[in-house]
């Protein structure tokens, strides 16, 4: 039995998981064939405003300026899932060096590298992100590269406690007795075998990315440019006593397509190692 | 003796996070088109004396080693730099706002441990059943909800249909609550704010407990309680619970600075007049040294929340001196 | 299997019908045991004695009804004092355990709370059965722990496990079991994690608190010295079942199932050492070596005192013959086997192996001369990496010589079969694989750098005796085959005997006795020697020859 198919046969298993990806299949899907189908702009104020949903040719109603709801959280899917994504492999990227190096290395090299990610764990990060968009100016970059900086830390002290463990296992020993050299028993002994977690933390960490994206353009922080959820639940909170479905709508949106993704984290944790990933969650 | 030397650790550590501190925002600042006078006077329209002479104090003109020694001698001094738009120098405003930050932070954290340990307990302790997968599901919907959202959907309901709770704000305005009223006033205040940032720790809580009692049920000390022929109770409390607590103490401090990133939402949600509105209002307004003066602000109170949390835990765990 | 009830003897303590435990679904086994069927009397002891996978855990904690939530009797009787105590109501049970039957485990650091204090966990037991007063309960927990020989009861009571050693955290445990002064005590291997003299003193105190207390033992253990120690009367189980019963007399001496004639015969004993190979020149010879652990940062401005674990080390091994080093835990001999295969760098000292200065070399010249020394770890399961394929991990250090790949294919696939595996076994992974198999290709994976000087750290202590037995016979062939110098490093005193040619004895970095092993063993001269002898579990059963023993005819 081969590790890729015990592990795919895990997560069918856990029904959580299956939901979960069946969920995503869909709202990526739709936000890659639907813009294909309409292809008008979110931003396009064709329509009157506040139609109700079920309206003919605006299945979700239109907002307060007559834009379609619909299009706008499709497009808003888009850019969510896009800068989850892309904000994750920021953070994998700079987590997973730091870790690595300041477990193997030790020393000082892990002395002031673990200084460096209590500072960025501990710090307020939606504020420390606050701050770089208003230097760096409100792009989907600077939002990226600011969930990014904030969120490698969990990323960086899971990785290093595995390195840690791992690098005075037995075979680490045995490899280094067979002569292979420092970075290729990094690379082919002890990477490898730390990577479980981080997968689970990954998957985490994109949910996470999306909702403080979604908490940026709420503030009106995000790229102007861009329609996301969060902007649209922030464009429509004046109108919350009257059209209060407008700030709903995008809002369930965000809870289901996070909650998908925790439960297929959950369901690659229980599948790939339980105790680990616990342990994870904590960190 | 064994204590005493890990708190110092612990304080050295925290001095070495406040200096990295002061590095990150003088280089962020520096990040910034223009210097950093620039940034700091952007949008306004200062007195061209008061900026000259501010130049001349930070030492723009002088190598980068020097401009950094004169900001972090500033920052040391206490002077976090002086706000245009409110006429006031940046630490007095951060201070006179953070109580209610203090406030909202602490009703968050007793929400959110009281109902998440317990749930988590719930939990544990029914394995299996239809009240452990509620508690899971609950807790996978607290992690998932955005703070904000969940804030303005409880508004919608509690306040704007239901009329039994307060929107917005700290207090009523133009009662004049003095008081017994003015703290069930303020109380009444604080239930919605503090639901919809809770919600989400109260299901990272329930899931740790949860977790963590589980793993400490499997230990052979678990096990050799029972053997002692004390009753279950006894085991879970005694055994399992002040154990499983470790982890909670733990994760609280990691994650002060997440809770103050959070009030940044909430206090705008609900005009609570805290730190988080304060920042939130100075990109609005572009009073960038108020903004920089909360992000050092709320650094500080983080770093100092995580202290406290390190000398809570060395009452918590014996063990400390072994751990280092 | 049970036996009959015997009219000489007063009614059982404990009699247990029928038992059987069934396992969760997709086990290897439907039934963790079955068909479990045993007494025991009053002040006697009994030995659950099996390997791995027996049951003899599962079969204790059934009884005192702690078994995991997994676990589930399905069948069967157990009666404690006469009243059927399977499937009693809870609160029953609460009273008896603790109160009638006191249990010791095989980890004591890890049964006891590290966040409370001794005392504290020692007065929760009579707390839990018996209403006093505070100072007739703190009275109680002193002269509980001054019971045990525990050193300072008073001091002891207020402090934490960690503070504790192995020994001490364990005399602790049996405190708190016969606190109340039980009529069972199950002791559930409970001296397995521990060095070899302070298992004979836990054996004994076991002992003397159990004639003074007139109390019966269930003892669980995997070792048949143990066995032949103190057991009054023995159950051997294999595979959840009970292959046979009897008294320790008749079981040790005159077994009647095959099954235990081979455990019996997989115990290493003395005098298996063969006459000493003629003279030969050292392979590997050590002057000198020394190396001191900086001790442990107990926070950033404190250090704990430093640690010598190798106080001057002079050792020399021939091609062909097998030095043991034998000592306890601290003795500074798997600091030794790591500084000689430069995992560890030394202090001070020097090595050569077959003249080459190994100790000196420095790291480019180092990689190329490592194939001169090789080890076997430990843990067969932490010592291969469990994300390669067998393949790779044979020929990583073929690799590492710039071996072509064809060619370190062909030589792996020969050196498995050496070690007694299929070639099928390379393209699988490390778990696919029993201890026994994995230390075989930890070995192949040593060897097929042709070493000249082969290691051995524990490499059999984590097998079962039959296997432990076979992985020996194994590493005697391939040392005489290949002309080997083998180092072999253990805790245990008759496993050197079997294997050794000459023994060094360590003791905290420091080489205490060295000489042919049969004269070490059959007259040390060292005290410390003498005391790790006179240690040895059931030596007197052991010293006698086994192939004398009369095997009876089965009974039918």
């Amino acid at each position: 039995m081969s590790r890729g198919r015990s592990l795919g046969r895990a997560l069918l298993a856990h029904k959580g998981g299956l939901l979960g990806m069946a969920f995503l299949a869909l709202v990526v899907t739709v936000a890659a064939v639907y813009p294909l189908a309409n292809p008008r702009s979110p931003w396009a104020m064709g329509a009157r405003p506040f139609l109700p949903p079920l309206t003919r040719g605006h299945l979700l109603g239109t907002d307060m300026l007559g834009r379609d709801v619909l299009l706008g959280l499709v497009h808003g899917a888009r850019f969510s899932l896009l800068i989850g994504l892309m904000s994750t492999v920021v953070s994998l990227t700079i987590g997973i060096t730091v870790g690595a190096v300041a477990g193997y290395f030790r020393g000082w090299t892990d002395e002031i590298l673990m200084r460096v990610t209590e500072f960025f764990q501990i710090i307020p990060g939606l504020v420390l992100i606050m701050l770089l968009v208003v230097v760096l100016g409100p792009t989907m970059w600077s939002v990226v590269a600011g969930i990014g900086v904030v969120t490698w830390p969990s990323v960086a002290r899971i990785m290093r406690a595995e390195v840690l463990s791992l690098r005075t296992r037995q075979f680490v020993d045995a490899a280094r007795g067979l002569g292979q050299r420092p970075l290729a028993i990094l690379f082919v002994q002890i990477l490898p075998n730390a990577l479980s977690p981080v997968i689970v933390v990954a998957s985490v960490m994109v949910a996470s990315a999306i909702l403080i994206e979604s908490g940026l353009s709420f503030l009106g922080l995000g790229d102007p440019n861009v329609m996301t959820w969060g902007y649209m639940i922030g464009a429509a909170r004046p109108f919350l006593r009257d059209a209060w479905l407008l700030s709903a709508i995008p809002g369930v949106a965000i809870v289901l397509t996070v909650l998908a993704i925790n439960m297929v984290g959950d369901s690659l944790t229980t599948a790939l190692n339980p105790r680990q990933a616990r342990k994870a969650e904590r960190a | 003796m064994s204590r005493l030397s890990y708190i110092g650790e612990r304080l050295f550590r925290s001095v070495f996070v406040i200096f990295l501190i002061m590095v990150a925002s003088f280089f962020l600042i520096r990040l910034a088109p223009g210097d950093i006078v620039d940034f700091l006077m952007e949008g306004g329209s200062p007195d061209p004396e008061y900026v000259a002479a501010l130049r001349r104090s930070l030492g723009i003109d002088r190598p980068l080693w020097e401009q950094f020694l004169r900001y972090a001698g500033g920052l040391l001094s206490l002077d976090l730099g002086y706000s245009f738009r409110m006429q006031e120098p940046v630490l007095d405003i951060v201070l006179a706002r953070m109580p209610a930050t203090l406030l909202l932070a602490a009703s968050v954290l007793a929400f959110a441990l009281v109902s998440g340990v317990a749930l988590g307990i719930v939990a544990a302790r029914s394995l299996g059943r239809w009240q452990d997968s509620a508690v899971t599901a609950l807790s996978l919907l607290g992690y998932a909800t955005p703070n904000f959202w969940l804030g303005l959907m409880i508004v919608l309901l509690f306040a704007v249909w239901l009329d039994i709770l307060p929107p917005f704000g700290m207090t009523s305005i133009g009662m004049g609550y003095t008081g017994l009223a003015h703290a069930g006033d303020v109380a009444a205040h604080l239930v919605l704010p503090t639901i919809a940032l809770g919600t989400h720790y109260m299901g990272v809580f329930a899931r740790i407990t949860r977790a963590t009692m589980i793993d400490v049920a499997d230990m052979d000390f678990v096990k050799a309680a029972r053997a002692k022929g004390i009753t279950e109770a006894q085991v879970v409390w005694r055994h399992v619970f002040r154990n499983a607590m470790l982890a909670v103490v733990t994760y609280t401090g990691v994650q002060a600075g997440h809770l103050v990133s959070g009030t940044v939402l909430i206090e705008t949600v609900f005009s609570w007049p805290g730190v988080g509105r304060l920042a939130y209002d100075s990109i609005a307004s572009r009073d960038h040294p108020l903004l920089l003066g909360t992000f050092l602000v709320t650094s500080v109170l983080v770093i100092l929340i995580n202290l406290a949390t390190d000398i809570v835990y060395t009452f918590v765990d014996p063990r400390i001196e072994v751990k280092g | 299997m049970s036996e009959g009830p015997d009219p000489g003897r007063e009614p059982a303590l404990l009699a247990v019908r029928d038992l059987a435990v069934r396992l969760p679904a997709g086990a290897d086994r439907p039934f963790a045991i079955a068909g479990i069927g045993f007494e025991v009397a009053r002040r006697e002891t009994l030995c659950i004695v099996g390997e791995t996978g027996s049951g003899k855990s599962v079969t204790a904690h059934a009884v005192m009804g702690l078994l995991p939530p997994t676990l589930a009797v399905t069948a069967g009787s157990i009666r404690f004092e006469g009243e059927e105590i399977r499937g009693a109501p809870a609160a029953a049970m609460r009273r008896l355990r603790g109160r009638r039957i006191g249990m010791i485990f095989q980890e004591a650091s890890a049964a006891l709370n590290p966040v409370r204090t001794i005392g504290d966990q020692v007065a929760e037991i009579i707390r839990a059965h018996e209403r006093l007063p505070a100072e007739e309960v703190e009275r109680r927990v002193l002269a509980g722990l001054a019971e045990v020989n525990l050193p300072d009861p008073r001091a002891l009571a207020g402090s934490f496990p960690f503070r504790l050693s192995g020994g001490q955290q364990q005399r602790v445990m049996i405190a708190i079991a016969l606190a109340l002064a039980p009529a069972l005590l199950i002791a559930d291997e409970p001296t397995t994690a521990l060095d070899v003299t302070t298992q004979a003193q836990i054996l004994r105190l076991i002992g003397e608190l159990q004639a003074r207390r007139a109390m019966a033992v269930l003892f669980v253990t995997h070792d048949l010295g143990v066995v032949a120690e103190i057991a009054d009367r023995i159950v051997v189980m294999r595979h959840g079942r009970i292959v046979e019963a009897g008294t320790a007399d008749r079981i040790l001496n005159a077994p009647a199932e095959d099954y235990t004639r081979r455990l019996i015969a997989a115990v290493p004993r003395f005098g298996g050492a063969r006459p000493a190979p003629p003279a030969r020149p050292p392979a590997l010879a050590a002057a000198g070596l020394t190396k001191t652990f900086a001790g442990h940062a107990a926070g950033l401005f404190r250090r704990r005192p430093p640690v010598a674990a190798l106080a001057g080390v002079s050792l020399a091994v021939a091609e062909g013959e097998t030095l043991g080093i034998v000592g306890e835990s601290g003795s500074g001999k798997s600091t030794l086997a790591r500084c000689l295969m430069r995992l560890t760098p030394l202090d001070g000292g020097r090595f050569t192996i077959h003249g080459v200065p190994f100790s000196d070399l420095a790291a480019p010249a180092l990689r190329h001369e490592r194939h001169r020394i090789q080890m076997v770890f430990q843990d067969p399961y932490a010592s291969l990496n469990p994300r390669q394929r067998v393949a790779t991990i044979v020929t990583t250090g073929l690799a590492v010589q710039g071996v072509p790949a064809a060619e370190a294919r062909r030589r792996a696939a020969e050196m498995l079969a050496l070690v007694g595996l299929d070639p099928s076994a390379m393209e699988r992974f490390p778990h696919e694989f029993s201890g026994g198999q994995r230390q075989r290709i930890a070995i192949a994976r040593a060897l097929v750098l042709e070493p000249q000087v082969l290691i051995a750290d524990e490499a059999v202590s984590s097998l079962d005796v039959s296997v432990q037995a076979q992985v020996l016979a194994l590493f005697a062939a391939i040392r005489d085959r290949l002309r080997l110098a083998l180092i072999f490093i253990t805790h245990d005193l008759l496993v050197a005997a079997q294997i050794c040619d000459r023994v060094l004895v360590m003791r905290a970095g420091r080489v205490v006795e060295e000489g042919p092993a049969g004269e070490v063993f059959a007259a040390p001269r060292h005290p410390y020697t003498q005391a790790l002898v006179a240690a040895i579990p059931g030596r007197d059963w052991l010293a006698r020859d086994p192939t004398h023993s009369p095997a009876r005819p089965r009974p039918e």
